[in-house]
């Protein structure tokens, strides 16, 4: 399989870029629940400093997904396929990348507002603001927040009509983005 | 009637100079004043700053003798970092709820070749008594000027024990910086 899109399939690079973004945000998403109820402990920080960390490793893998997506074709949906489920897909993968940028940007930026430095894996990626903004503190939290409610229902929706496209139309549009898959039965 | 103004002095006076002894004025902070630290978690620095306190100091350049008596509300600690402050004034460090208050005493004083003092005093911390000496400089002036630095060594008063005492990540010591500029108790 080549590494490149096609009009026909994904190439491995957006497949390797999506399955990586799967494991990681769901490990976000698990984590980013438990870790504010964890004791004050250094334990406590240093898994924040890994969610920080992780975060931005989706936000570069999304923007690394987008600017290969944009350069490269993309395979197209089935043949006869609704109009309304065009839109729906379209409507669908917009709302995925832009909750991809949103939700670690605004965890970026609660994270600033916060008065933290910015930390990359032991890294310092940005020195810490000097004080705390509260003001942008609130809003960056809620949007953190409600972003990934919002994600959650979009996955649900993404994962459901890739199911639906595997066991019910029988088509090839979730092989070709996993292609370990054999064809439904 | 003579008699009851002398015997009214007679017992008035001791009770003035109880109330009011002779010696160095006695000085509270004013505008101006502040009590910071500063200490570094896993190579980043940071300080922070005690909103409020309470200072009640007498002190003579001349013979280095004097009083020193500060109160401080732990809950006033900020280190413009709520996450930072919530476990700075939890169970682990200040303990704030259980002990609102730390106390810094002292009665003896040194003069130094450099012209600043050393208070030989105490701080009284969650609990715990220790020596801690405040060096400092003393500008006279109707409204005295004190600027002092001392070296406070968090684990002897329990600060951060257990889960925190790595003092290759959390040092020991906490620099503590304190400029109080000082006018006459009312």
């Amino acid at each position: 399989m080549p590494i490149r899109n096609t009009t026909e399939r994904w190439g491995h690079l957006s497949i390797a870029l999506h399955w990586i973004t799967v494991v990681v945000i769901l490990s976000l998403v698990v984590v980013g629940f438990v870790m504010e109820d964890l004791p004050n402990t250094p334990f406590k920080r240093d898994v924040y400093l890994l969610h920080k960390s992780f975060g931005l490793t989706v936000l570069a893998l999304t923007a690394l997904r987008l600017g290969w997506r944009l350069v490269q074709p993309t395979p197209a949906l089935p043949e006869g396929t609704p109009a309304w489920q065009r839109w729906a897909a379209h409507g669908g993968h917009l709302g995925l990348y832009g909750l991809m940028i949103a939700i670690p940007a605004s965890g970026w930026a609660y994270n600033w507002a916060s008065n933290f430095a910015t930390p990359y894996f032991g890294w310092t990626l940005m020195e810490r603001a000097g004080a705390v903004d509260r003001e942008l503190k609130a809003i960056a939290g809620v949007v953190h927040e409600w972003g990934v409610y919002a994600l959650l229902a979009l996955l649900v929706a993404h994962a459901g009509a890739a199911f639906y496209h595997h066991y019910q139309l029988k088509d090839a549009v979730l092989r070709r983005m996993a292609p370990w898959l054999k064809p439904a039965a | 009637m003579r008699f009851l103004l002398a015997l009214t002095l007679a017992f008035a006076a001791p009770l003035a100079l109880a109330t009011s002894p002779p010696g160095p004025v006695r000085y509270s902070h004013a505008a101006g004043s502040s009590l910071g630290f500063a200490s570094s978690y896993d190579g980043e620095t940071f300080d922070g700053r005690f909103a409020q306190f309470t200072t009640d100091i007498a002190f003579d350049p001349a013979s280095a003798a004097g009083r020193f008596d500060v109160m401080i509300q732990l809950a006033s600690a900020g280190t413009e970092n709520d996450e930072r402050d919530e476990t700075l004034l939890g169970a682990d460090f200040f303990n704030a709820t259980a002990m609102p208050q730390a106390r810094y005493q002292a009665t003896a004083f040194r003069k130094l070749a450099d012209g600043r003092f050393v208070a030989d005093g105490t701080l009284t911390l969650r609990g715990i008594t220790k020596p801690v000496p405040l060096t400092f400089r003393w500008t006279a002036g109707s409204t005295p000027k004190l600027e002092g630095t001392a070296v406070v060594k968090r684990l002897e008063f329990g600060i951060g024990t257990g889960d925190w005492d790595d003092t290759e990540v959390l040092p020991d010591a906490v620099a503590v910086t304190t400029t109080l500029v000082l006018q006459p108790k009312p």
